[in-house]
């Protein structure tokens, strides 16, 4: 565990240098194959949130947005809700991603890891700038929390590493549990306060105050809303918290990779 | 330099405390590996292993260091208790038929997998020829790749940027260089991969059949290339190709089903036991009968072997072949020759008569009939050779036996020469001539 540890940290520049050629490969590939290239980021929050917006204009729902224009309110929650979800989707892929070259080539395999998370930093990114024109047409007044809203779009992404990394050992081996994760992701959308506010009272509340990704989501809306439902404390923690368990992840990840490499390498 | 210890806790790297001579580079001490035959047992046991890698009990920290460790159900062993030494300048050959072990060995060489028993030092850095294209995206440009596959193998980019124009030099693509990969050809690929790999500089040199890749020319680059690599290295390198082993390696290891059968320094010796160990197949006869070989001797200077036999024989030894043939006398006129296979199944001697046709014979009376061949000098390379007889009608309309695999020849030759015939010609230059007279 120690020495694992130790060669992260020694290897760091080293990984981290190779994560970024993964990184531009993978990148470079995947839009030189395409005609619309980088509006595919923009899309899925865009779809995902368009169609709760038309549901919420044709009052087949009715969500209280706190003040705010519902599209705003529920596009900041969907981009917060995207990154979370393509980022523990992707780390979950990791190893998957390299099978075919794992058990050839010797390098610092906490590269994946950090490509990854370059990855979804990218996505999440380029995702967020459909705010800036929603901002701009539905009139919200500019106000200086708005520039504090990546720092919740990265702890929606942390919290995704840290329980993507944190399955990767078994979901690695075992097919199952990106299935199972898939699917419970699309519950748990219901289960977090992103088309919606947090409800005052009720079963919904006592399970969305448990669920993580509540203070994040709620709080990065606020930010950009200026609403009240923000949960400082339960966001730091939340935040702290990810970083910690992706860390400890990180280190057992370096342990236990060659393990990984014996039973899928081909 | 780096220091790294592997051992079967986990394959993150440790200072080593042990004492090194200047040039000692690796040490390999009682090497285990398992496998599991059923992959759902095999994932199992992989989770297992985690466990055990992340809280490992007293239990399996004592049998870290047994030399074999214990088979769970359905568990082989891939590689079984190995020890060697290796300094720089030494070039170690590991010999054996698929499944011996040989790329398993490689792999925990170069830290991939982790090994079950036993430890591996390894000191300096380690490079590897196995895949040759892990890093390629097909869709990027040879120029893009160059720098992927660079990094993969642990170049940093100032020095790939270094050593750029010389990797596009040796890999001879020319006009290539900015196309996307998908358009290149097997060899083309072949070739940007082993540039960048060419340009690495291990300490130790880990070489799984790359060689085998890319037309002659090419071929003859990458031998070059690896030969100067070795001069400052140590090197492990796995092969199916004797001639390469005799040109290269120093010392050998023959490996069969995951045990070592030879060690040491005598490459002709350890190349005899690894042709030896070849699974001789089941003697066929096909055609359409009426002839049917009943024995067949093939003899050396030295040797005699009957049907499905092995003869042995050195390079340059007379070959005498006699096979009896039974046939009802009505047949009148048949051809016999012999043919002779190396063990990747070309034909490479057919033992024929003056007019390049089987051998003519008239079936007697009596039915049975015995023919034989001599050949005064066997110029065949070393390796194993199979031997068919055939019996045809005169006019080869008609084949009457196909006797396959009658006999094995197992021809010993001290060469680096791949070619199937070693021929020693009579020689002369104007001086030698001059000399003569």
């Amino acid at each position: 565990m120690r020495g694992a540890a130790r060669s992260l940290i020694s290897g760091f520049g080293q990984a981290r240098a190779l994560a970024w050629r993964f990184f531009l490969r993978d990148t470079r590939a995947d839009h030189r194959q395409s005609i619309l290239g980088y509006v595919w980021l923009i899309v899925p929050p865009l779809a995902n949130a368009l169609v709760w917006i038309f549901l919420n204009d044709q009052d087949v729902i009715t969500v209280d947005s706190r003040g705010a224009p519902y599209p705003v309110f529920v596009l900041a929650g969907t981009v917060l809700w995207t990154g979370f979800n393509s980022s523990v989707m992707g780390m979950l892929g990791v190893i998957g991603g390299a099978r075919s070259f794992l058990g050839k080539v010797n390098f610092p395999h906490e590269s994946l890891v950090y490509t990854s998370i370059f990855k979804s930093l990218m996505e999440a990114g380029i995702a967020a700038l459909v705010l800036v024109p929603a901002l701009l047409v539905f009139g919200v007044t500019a106000r200086p929390t708005m520039l504090f809203f990546p720092i919740a779009l990265a702890g929606s992404l942390l919290l995704g590493w840290a329980l993507g990394l944190l399955l990767v050992p078994i979901a690695a081996l075992y097919s199952d549990v990106s299935r199972a994760l898939q699917l419970f992701l699309r519950f748990a959308f219901f289960l977090t306060p992103v088309i919606f506010s947090l409800p005052s009272s009720g079963a919904a509340r006592a399970v969305m105050l448990w669920n993580p990704l509540t203070p994040i989501i709620t709080t990065g809306r606020s930010w950009i809303t200026g609403s009240d439902e923000a949960m400082p404390t339960a966001f730091l923690l939340v935040l702290g918290g990810s970083a910690v368990v992706l860390i400890a992840c990180l280190v057992v990840y370096k342990v236990i990779l060659p393990h990984l490499v014996e039973r899928l390498s081909t | 330099m780096t220091e790294a210890v592997i051992t079967s806790s986990g394959a993150h790297p440790e200072r080593a405390q042990s004492e090194f001579g200047a040039e000692l580079l690796v040490v390999a001490e009682h090497v285990s590996k398992k496998f599991c035959r059923s992959l759902k047992r095999s994932l199992w046991y992989g989770l297992k292993d985690i466990g055990g890698a992340l809280l490992p009990s007293r239990q399996e920290q004592a049998a870290l260091h047994e030399a074999l460790p214990a088979l769970r159900r359905d568990e082989f062993m891939a590689v079984a208790d190995v020890s060697f030494e290796l300094r720089r300048g030494e070039c170690l050959g590991l010999i054996g038929h698929n499944g011996a072990g040989k790329s398993t060995l490689l792999k925990i060489l170069n830290g991939l997998l982790p090994p079950d028993g036993g430890r591996i030092t390894a000191r300096g850095r380690v490079a590897a020829l196995i895949e040759l294209n892990a890093g390629f995206n097909p869709i990027l440009s040879g120029r893009e790749n160059i720098f992927n596959e660079a990094a993969l193998l642990g170049f940093t980019m100032s020095e790939t940027r270094a050593k750029f124009e010389s990797i596009v030099d040796f890999a001879e693509i020319g006009d290539f260089l900015d196309m996307p990969v998908q358009n290149y050809s097997s060899g083309m690929r072949v070739r940007l991969g082993f540039a960048v790999a060419a340009h690495m500089e291990p300490d130790i040199l880990l070489i799984d059949e790359v060689l085998a890749v890319g037309d002659v020319a090419f071929r003859f680059k990458c031998l070059n290339a690896i030969g100067d690599l070795m001069k400052t290295s140590a090197v492990v390198f796995v092969s199916h190709a004797m001639p390469q082993v005799f040109r290269l390696c120093t010392d050998l290891i023959v490996m069969d089903h995951g045990a070592v059968t030879y060690q040491g320094t005598s490459i002709a010796e350890g190349v005899a036991i690894y042709l030896s160990l070849f699974r001789e197949s089941a003697e066929t006869v096909t055609g359409s009968g009426e002839v049917s070989i009943a024995a067949l001797t093939a003899s050396s200077t030295m040797h005699a072997a009957g049907l499905g036999g092995t003869l042995k024989a050195a390079h340059g030894d007379t070959l005498t072949l006699t096979a009896t043939l039974e046939a009802p006398p009505s047949l009148g006129r048949l051809r016999v020759q012999f043919l002779i296979w190396n063990a990747e199944m070309l034909p490479v001697l057919d033992v024929l008569c003056e007019t390049l046709d089987g051998f003519p014979i008239e079936v007697p009376d009596t039915g049975s009939t015995v023919v034989s061949a001599r050949i005064p000098r066997l110029e065949l390379n070393g390796g194993k050779y199979t031997i068919s007889v055939i019996a045809a009608s005169f006019d080869y309309s008609r084949i009457y036996c196909r006797h396959d695999n009658s006999a094995y020849l197992q021809i010993t030759a001290e060469s680096a020469s791949g070619a199937h015939i070693l021929s020693v010609a009579e020689w002369s230059t104007p001086q030698s001539n001059y000399h003569n007279r």
